[in-house]
């Protein structure tokens, strides 16, 4: 692909799930920007709540999205979420944990925001 | 000859992605992609097809529970970003493992293993001689032939076999809709019974292993019927 992911992304992984597809990877990007502050809404709304089990669920379908846009590192962070939610662990805790997955979130999103303009030039 | 697959995953992105390396993968053709295990088991249910792609957790029945009620067992990858379902995965005998994010190379790997691996023998029996329950914590596989009847108590099913009985959380309604191919038939609106095992008919009702089951008033003519009763 003549495209070079920004460096702030997990380019290997990017380019082992883009190869040479350009388009796949814009349609990717765009789904992020569109599905995912949403879905991490949604998510901070069932901890407020303390619905440990439906947080839990749905943090387990957010984990992969990071990855597809080269942030494996945050699917790592709700990897340990959801692994905590098992661990019935206080929720104070999982605050804790996902203040850090929002942190990253708020700090990654213009990354992809900036990615998926590049890709859309090409 | 293309292999005929289906997608069933909730979330969209991960769809989008097998749709793509579907689309690109000349050896296959997707007649389906569904975003519940309900949806899709009303299509699976009149379509046979060669590899399901299957999202494991999953709101409503997860597709382990989906399995569970199909009367054919296609190739299964499973598509999921939890590890811990890899135990589940070899009792169910899935075809191939596929940890997300999925990238083309490890999708075309797992085509490959799917091409190469033999479906079950075509016969206009059902093809598959057992199933797995959730009960007493675990799966334990059930043989079809094994049971004798089952029965509904209130949430849940008790599947009764010559020598052991099991509860699992079900309904009449979805073993019936697994079942129903098989040898076994709704007589009452809380039994189903293997009719192979019925030793004795009285006017209304059956006898199983010395257990007598009524027969229902709307339903006896149906069963009469099928156990060809002149």
């Amino acid at each position: 692909m003549n495209h070079s992911f920004d460096p702030r992304l997990d380019t290997a992984l990017l380019e082992d799930l883009y190869d040479d597809d350009a388009e796949h990877a814009l349609m990717a990007f765009n789904d992020f920007l569109k599905i995912s502050p949403a879905l991490m809404k949604d998510i901070e709304l069932e901890l407020a709540n303390g619905t440990v089990e439906v947080f839990r669920q749905k943090v387990h379908k957010l984990k992969p999205i990071f990855s597809y846009v080269g942030l494996p590192g945050m699917t790592h962070t709700a990897e340990t979420i959801e692994k905590k939610c098992n661990d019935a662990v206080r929720t104070d805790e999982l605050k804790i944990l996902y203040a850090d997955l929002k942190l990253q979130f708020d700090k990654n999103y213009p990354v992809i925001q900036q990615e998926a303009g590049k890709l859309a030039t090409m | 000859m293309k292999l005929k697959c289906v997608i069933l995953d909730d979330e969209p992105m991960a769809r989008n992605f097998l749709e793509r390396y579907c689309a690109k993968t000349p050896q296959l053709e997707l007649l389906g992609s569904f975003g519940n295990a309900e949806e899709a088991f009303v299509y699976l249910k009149e379509t046979e097809i060669d590899i399901l792609f299957l999202d494991v957790e999953m709101p409503g029945d997860n597709g382990f529970e989906l399995l569970d009620k199909l009367i054919y067992m296609p190739r299964v990858i499973l598509t999921t970003s939890k590890t811990e379902y890899a135990f589940n995965a070899f009792e169910y005998h899935v075809t191939d493992f596929l940890k997300k994010p999925i990238t083309y190379n490890r999708f075309l790997k797992s085509i490959e293993k799917a091409a190469t691996s033999a479906p079950d023998a075509a016969t206009d029996e059902p093809k598959e001689k057992d199933f797995f329950i959730k009960a007493e914590g675990k799966l334990i596989r059930l043989s079809y032939e094994d049971i004798l009847y089952i029965e509904s108590v209130g949430d849940y099913v008790k599947y009764f076999t010559a020598s052991k009985n099991y509860l699992t959380h079900s309904t009449l309604k979805a073993v019936e809709e697994r079942m129903g191919i098989h040898q076994f038939m709704k007589i009452h609106r809380s039994y189903i019974v293997n009719l192979r095992k019925i030793k004795d008919i009285q006017d209304n009702s059956v006898v199983i292993e010395g257990k007598v089951i009524p027969i229902s008033k709307s339903l006896r003519q149906g069963v009469m019927q099928k156990l060809n009763v002149v």
